[in-house]
């Protein structure tokens, strides 16, 4: 009997949805963070901390910001020894 | 060379387990079942058998051990009974889900309370439920040959499911008779070593990140182990038969049929009475009563269609349950799937409910006598009477 | 035998879109366990709440009752197919691990299993909804202790650190470089390993989720947390940090702010006489006679 059970990517196919384990995450956000490259350091404390992987060791700069998942929690802002990361309100316009 | 010996159910069992090649043993010691996991230790420490013995500390861990051992590429093996059984419920379910190939032996004994040291089939019946596949085994010959056919039974590549092979306790296990040990290097031929096609815990293999939210996959999970369980069926047959012609001793697959031909009446038995039973038919028969006798091997898978083929032959079916449903819908679990495997099909034989055996009491052949006579009559009347007996009850 | 083969690309071993907390510091230490010990490791089991397990390293996990046994069971089936280059390593939370799951260790602890197991210590059964477990603080708020805790934190470091296990350790994740040095120490150890994280919860101990590191440094400076490690039975404390009142450590957390002035005393002095305690046992050997071990 040949059997043709739907997985999970098949019905993602099908219905355009996401059945994803990764949720989008940046929804979450009420604050987000900004960093001022000028005044990094580059000493990799903020990417140690971020619980969520959202800052990382960039191309460009030494730590960027994934915000499709940032949860704009704080956490590298607040362990920044040289405080160049700001937590600005976020706006959806 | 194939030796024989003076085995009881749980030395049997231990030499089925050491012509398996297990690598991992995780036993937690419960009466009846302590001699199995004391003769293991001695087979480990001696070096007959090449494995890991895990001194775990209660039944819950020893399963989760052997879980643990089966996911990592190893071949385990754990036994338990009763109350070992109730407390490691919780791991118990998680094993056919994961499709892990354990086999565990069950030593068959009352659950408390009240509960008692000797043999009622509560204890394995429970597990019908969650996917593990359920032998039963009438003396210990036969506990020898349905461990090594648990492995194959268990890892071949249509089923992956746990494998339940259970024998009474005290009846069973602790009663010597006369076992061939086959040959180490037959059973090799038979019994390939263990790899798992989907499940391996191993650094260098290279593995995606898996997707998807748990709870979505429940219902698509459950249906293929349905359909592993149907496969199983088959599967059963299959290595009935190449053991039978590679060992010489055939058990009948799922079911096995004794002197049914011209049966007017038949009964259906499960595990050591039925040793009773065959010479209750024998002596019944000699005095011109045609009662035959059917032993259920497996209860998971439930062999519907061979109980079908029965239906059509006979006139009444009357099934001796070794273990009890309080408030079920009619007698004891046997008798109650029976009915349902009956139910739409267009021969449907009076069908008798007997609940012998509890607590281990003895199933004396008076008492088979009794409750053959009772399926003849309503073979000849073709009612029923009493739909569920209580067989042995002091009054 | 460890083979730290490192990891090239943490982003894809813990990938961002977890359902944690903001803030929470589970993956966090999940994170540096891993930089640490390389790729070549097998996890038992899922610390906390459990939403960050790694994707990429080989999982297996059982009901969070049966604390580490599983391993075990893993570790059997290695050696028997004599692979030695894999790390196994356990998680759980603190009520796995001090509550349902405490008699699981023991056992692992008798028999000397070679794994490192890892309480992922945020003081309540935080998954199911901040119900008090035996490792919640006197005098915390939970939803199960609405009028605050009346029993002291159960020590399970100490308890495992009686059975005579070859390494214990307590960590926490504001101290990075002491949680990498005696990740690596205890990986090179062989036997039954116990490192007790810290970790906050900034849903359930009230605290502001930027203060999620800053609560733990706190919590060490206040000594309502100690780091130190037994090996072979000595002890050593790790950590001697400047000195701070256990009401710096309270204001920031909403759990604690039902605490009257005299339970903030009464509890300044268990604090200080428990830190009196371990500053006489430092250097010396808690063990109540030496084990007697077959050689590893």
């Amino acid at each position: 009997m040949r059997l043709k059970i739907k997985t999970l990517k098949d019905l993602e196919k099908e219905s355009g949805i996401a059945f994803r384990m990764t949720l989008p995450t940046g929804l979450w956000r009420v604050f987000k963070p900004v960093i001022d490259h000028n005044r990094c350091i580059k000493c990799g404390i903020c990417e140690i901390y971020c619980p969520d992987y959202a800052v990382y060791k960039g191309k460009e700069h030494f730590v960027e910001v994934d915000y499709d998942y940032c949860k704009g929690c704080g956490v590298c802002a607040n362990e920044c020894p040289v405080k160049c990361i700001d937590m600005v309100r976020e706006t959806f316009v | 060379m194939a030796v024989t010996k003076v085995l009881d159910g749980n030395e049997a069992a231990a030499q089925g387990v050491k012509l398996s090649r297990v690598e991992v043993i995780a036993a937690y010691p419960i009466t009846p079942q302590t001699e199995l996991a004391n003769r293991l230790a001695r087979f480990v420490a001696e070096g007959e058998i090449k494995a890991k013995y895990v001194t775990v500390e209660s039944e819950h861990a020893s399963m989760s051990v052997c879980a643990g051992a089966s996911a990592a590429g190893a071949r385990a093996f754990t036994a338990s009974a009763s109350q070992g059984i109730v407390y490691m419920e919780e791991v118990i379910w998680m094993v056919p889900g994961m499709r892990l190939p354990v086999v565990m032996c069950i030593a068959n004994r009352s659950i408390a309370f009240p509960g008692a040291l000797k043999a009622t089939h509560s204890d394995s019946l429970l597990q019908r439920d969650n996917g593990w596949i359920q032998l039963y085994c009438e003396n210990s010959q036969e506990v020898l040959d349905t461990c090594i056919q648990a492995y194959r039974i268990a890892e071949d590549k249509r089923v992956y499911l746990p494998v339940i092979f259970a024998q009474d306790g005290y009846v069973v296990t602790a009663n010597a008779m006369p076992v061939e040990i086959p040959d180490q290097e037959a059973v090799d031929k038979f019994l390939p070593p263990y790899k798992h096609d989907f499940v391996n815990l191993d650094p260098d293999m290279p593995r995606e990140p898996e997707e998807g939210p748990v709870d979505e996959i429940e219902t698509e999970s459950r249906y293929l182990m349905d359909i592993a369980m149907e496969n199983a069926k088959k599967v059963i047959r299959e290595v009935d038969e190449e053991y039978g012609k590679m060992f010489g001793r055939k058990y009948g697959g799922l079911v096995e049929e004794y002197r049914c031909d011209g049966a007017e009446g038949v009964l259906i038995t499960m595990g050591s009475i039925t040793g009773t039973a065959r010479e209750v038919v024998d002596s019944m028969r000699s005095r011109g009563k045609n009662i035959g006798l059917v032993k259920l091997k497996a209860f998971r898978p439930f062999p519907t269609e061979e109980i079908r083929k029965i239906a059509e032959q006979v006139g009444a079916i009357g099934f001796v349950d070794r273990n009890f449903s309080h408030g079920s819908a009619g007698g004891g679990i046997g008798c109650i799937e029976t009915a349902r495997a009956l139910y739409n099909y267009k021969y449907r034989p009076p069908l008798l409910g007997f609940i012998a055996g509890i607590g281990g009491r003895d199933v004396t052949p008076a008492h088979l006598e009794y409750m053959a006579d009772k399926v003849l009559n309503a073979a000849k009347t073709g009612t029923v009477e009493q739909e569920v007996e209580w067989v042995q009850l002091r009054r | 035998m460890l083979a730290t083969e490192q990891i090239e690309d943490m982003r894809k071993l813990l990938p961002s879109g977890h359902g944690c907390c903001p803030g929470c510091q589970g993956p966090v230490a999940t994170k540096m366990i891993l930089r640490t010990l390389g790729r070549r490791v097998i996890l038992f089991g899922s610390g906390g709440c459990g939403d960050f397990t790694p994707k990429t390293v080989p999982y297996f996990g059982l009901h969070f009752s049966g604390v580490g046994t599983g391993a075990t069971g893993i570790l059997a089936a290695l050696e028997m197919k004599d692979r030695k280059d894999v790390t196994v390593i356990s998680l759980a939370g603190d009520g796995a691990t001090g509550d349902i799951g405490f008699g699981k260790l023991a056992a692992i602890a008798e028999r000397n299993d070679n794994m490192i197991h890892f309480c992922y210590d945020n003081e309540a059964y935080m998954n199911t909804g901040i119900q008090k477990s035996g490792l919640t603080p006197f005098g915390a708020w939970t939803t199960t202790t609405p009028a605050g805790k009346t029993t002291r934190k159960k020590d399970v470091p100490m308890a495992l650190a009686a059975m005579k296990i070859p390494y214990v350790a307590t960590v926490t994740v504001a101290y990075r470089g002491d949680f990498q040095n005696k990740v690596k120490k205890a990986s090179g150890i062989q036997g039954f390993k116990y490192i007790h994280v810290l970790e906050p919860c900034p849903t359930g101990w009230r605290v502001s989720p930027e203060k999620s590191v800053e609560v733990l440094r706190l919590a060490v400076q206040s000594h309502m947390w100690n780091l130190y490690e037994i090996e072979n039975g000595v002890f050593k404390l790790t950590m001697k940090p400047k000195e701070v009142p256990v009401k710096e450590y309270f204001k920031i957390q909403g759990r604690f702010r039902h605490l009257k002035e005299e339970d903030m005393q009464r509890i300044q002095k268990f604090v200080d006489e428990d830190w009196a305690r371990l500053k006489e046992w430092d250097g010396k050997s808690v063990w109540v006679g030496t084990p007697w071990r077959a050689t590893a």
